[in-house]
């Protein structure tokens, strides 16, 4: 350890030597031209987002004269527009009933097979876990259009109760694995004591295992958050009815159409009351999400 | 004795009942259309009728001799081998940058935070946005080419068959580098200092460190990573050629996922969609395995 010391001792004195003199500054070079990369991207990410955010101030002459000038009138009737002409408010809450709904239940289902994976030993519990992980492989695509059609024959499409049950079961595999987890670490005497208390196996679920699998529930909860109300291909081809829409395929159909009704205030409104919840949940939930979001993408597939 | 077997089987009981709603959503919402999609690709069906013709393994066949299968296939692995390329080494410099670099920890939480922002955001919003990117005549991209008097280089950048795809790839990577940078992060901070210590002593500089020591210690997540990319890919690129260019111009951006969803829902084949998307989950799964296999043989080397 000494020697160690003495040897950094020795480098920390070599560096005042001019031989190390040129690697200091090759290295305050260096780390110019990263942080100059580090900046690049920052603009790259932030400036779309800003450019949205002004051009959704903008009325469509001003659009067209030039696009990425800053506005001189802020046109904030775009929002009434967009909330009202374009439906943007009756999507929102389209949306946010299919969201509360899929995750409650998602949540719910999920932990209760969770818990059931996690702490009981029986015939067959490590081949169903493994069952539920395989689905996560699957690519979307692979079983969209059979799902549609098994959808539509059980009159589940045209419904946001429908896409409320396709949504819950599509992502259980994911969230039973994120809680399966959480639920592993929670060691066994607490419900043991809870048992010889006279506790029934329901009781413990709901009075223990849920409270302290809090952490748990809360990643997989804003994970499915995020999907559930950013999802647009499921929508899309569950719901025609405009009455219907969620606010992603409102997106899309708005944007569809503007080769003949151009609104370009309205459809960039709509583009931010679409990122907004998410910015907000982000902002609260920024190390939860980065967290789940890691662990889950190898499952999520 | 009595008891116990009470006991058992009021455990047994509650099992079933918390495992139930789960692997019965599942396989009513996720394994059943799979084997269904296996039972119709056997039938030359429209999906709106219900006239279904049994015959046999003729939509396979067909598959064959389809340009655009081809089309579609070349098309996905070219994007998975530029995602995984440019994803791994943007994701790599940003996670070494934020961890070697000696940025103080607001600025590189502030950094963090704005890299992993698209990964929130819905794909239907991220291609909106960057479909003004690329307009043609409104767009930043060739704005910016007239600005610094490159002119030449305009191209309609997603109407072109040869720019369509090179179009595609950046806003993927865009949505997707964050997360990875946020995995090796993790890794990279998980290295214990020592390591970095004892070959400072051996005179190693920055550079010598990363092959030495950071590319060997975080394998691991880099593997975990590319296979990530490579399995994702094939579920999310079509959501975002379904949303930006639907497969088009002339099917120059066709992947295999959006050419299934404009097989079913713009020509009606819903036979042949599902048999293309059999071959999918059999090119993945096989995909999957050779990846596993051939990542782990290189770490054995």
């Amino acid at each position: 350890m000494e020697q160690v010391n003495e040897m950094k001792m020795d480098l920390h004195n070599r560096s005042f030597n001019g031989d190390s003199k040129n690697k200091r500054i090759t290295g305050i070079i260096t780390a110019g031209i990263v942080r100059a990369f580090l900046l690049l991207w920052t603009l790259t990410v932030l400036y779309p987002l800003f450019w949205t955010l002004y051009s959704s101030l903008k009325d469509n002459k001003a659009f067209y004269k030039s696009p990425w000038a800053l506005p001189e009138i802020f046109h904030f009737e775009n929002y009434y527009n967009a909330f009202i002409t374009s439906s943007f408010g009756k999507y929102f809450l389209n949306s946010l009933f299919v969201v509360v709904a899929a995750l409650v239940l998602n949540l719910l289902v999920s932990s209760m097979a969770a818990y059931v994976l996690s702490k009981f030993k029986f015939f067959g519990s490590r081949i169903i876990l493994l069952f539920f992980l395989s689905g996560t492989m699957v690519p979307t695509l692979v079983t969209l259009i059979p799902l549609f059609f098994f959808s539509q024959s059980l009159r589940l499409t045209e419904k946001l109760g429908g896409l409320v049950i396709i949504y819950v079961f599509t992502n259980i595999p994911f969230s039973i694995f994120l809680i399966c987890g959480f639920m592993k670490r929670i060691p066994n005497a607490f419900s043991e004591a809870a048992f010889m208390d006279g506790c029934s196996y329901y009781a413990i679920f709901f009075r223990i295992m849920l409270p302290l699998a809090k952490p748990g529930l809360i990643i997989a909860g804003i994970l499915n958050l995020l999907n559930f109300w950013n999802e647009y291909l499921i929508a899309l081809t569950f719901i025609t009815n405009p009455d219907k829409y969620t606010v992603p395929v409102g997106i899309s159909m708005l944007s569809g159409t503007m080769q003949y009704r151009t609104d370009f205030g309205a459809l960039f409104a709509g583009l931010i009351i679409g990122m907004l919840p998410m910015i907000i949940v982000y902002g609260i939930f920024q190390r939860q999400l980065q967290e789940g979001m890691a662990a889950g993408s190898g499952v999520k597939g | 004795m009595t008891f116990r077997l009470r006991k058992n089987i009021s455990r047994n009981i509650f099992i079933i009942i918390f495992l139930f709603p789960a692997l019965a959503g599942f396989c009513l919402f996720a394994v059943y259309p799979m084997l269904k999609g296996m039972y119709t690709s056997l039938y030359n069906w429209s999906g709106v009728t219900s006239a279904m013709k049994f015959i046999g393994l003729r939509n396979y066949t067909d598959l064959i001799g389809d340009p655009y299968v081809l089309k579609a296939f070349k098309n996905e692995f070219l994007v998975i081998f530029w995602k995984v390329i440019l994803i791994i080494l943007t994701a790599l410099f940003f996670a070494l940058a934020l961890t070697r670099l000696k940025l103080n920890s607001r600025e590189q939480s502030f950094y963090r935070v704005i890299f992993f922002f698209p990964n929130i955001l819905s794909v239907i919003i991220i291609t909106n946005i960057w479909s003004f990117v690329y307009h043609p005549t409104i767009g930043i991209l060739n704005t910016g080419l007239e600005a610094i008097g490159l002119q030449r280089f305009w191209h309609a950048w997603l109407g072109e068959p040869e720019t369509v795809l090179g179009a595609l790839i950046p806003v993927t990577c865009w949505a997707g580098v964050g997360l990875f940078m946020i995995i090796f992060i993790a890794a990279i901070k998980g290295i214990p200092e020592e390591l970095f210590e004892s070959t400072i002593i051996d005179g190693a500089n920055e550079w010598q460190q990363l092959i030495r020591i950071i590319i060997p210690m975080i394998w691991e997540q880099i593997k975990f990573s590319v296979i990530t990319i490579i399995i994702s890919t094939f579920g999310t690129t079509s959501v975002f050629v379904i949303a930006m260019t639907q497969g088009g111009p002339d099917n120059a951006s066709q992947v295999v996922g959006s050419y299934i969803y404009e097989l079913n829902f713009n020509q009606y084949r819903a036979g042949y969609a599902t048999a293309l998307g059999v071959v999918l989950f059999l090119v993945v799964l096989i995909i999957t395995g050779i990846t596993n296999k051939l990542m782990n043989k290189e770490i054995d080397v």
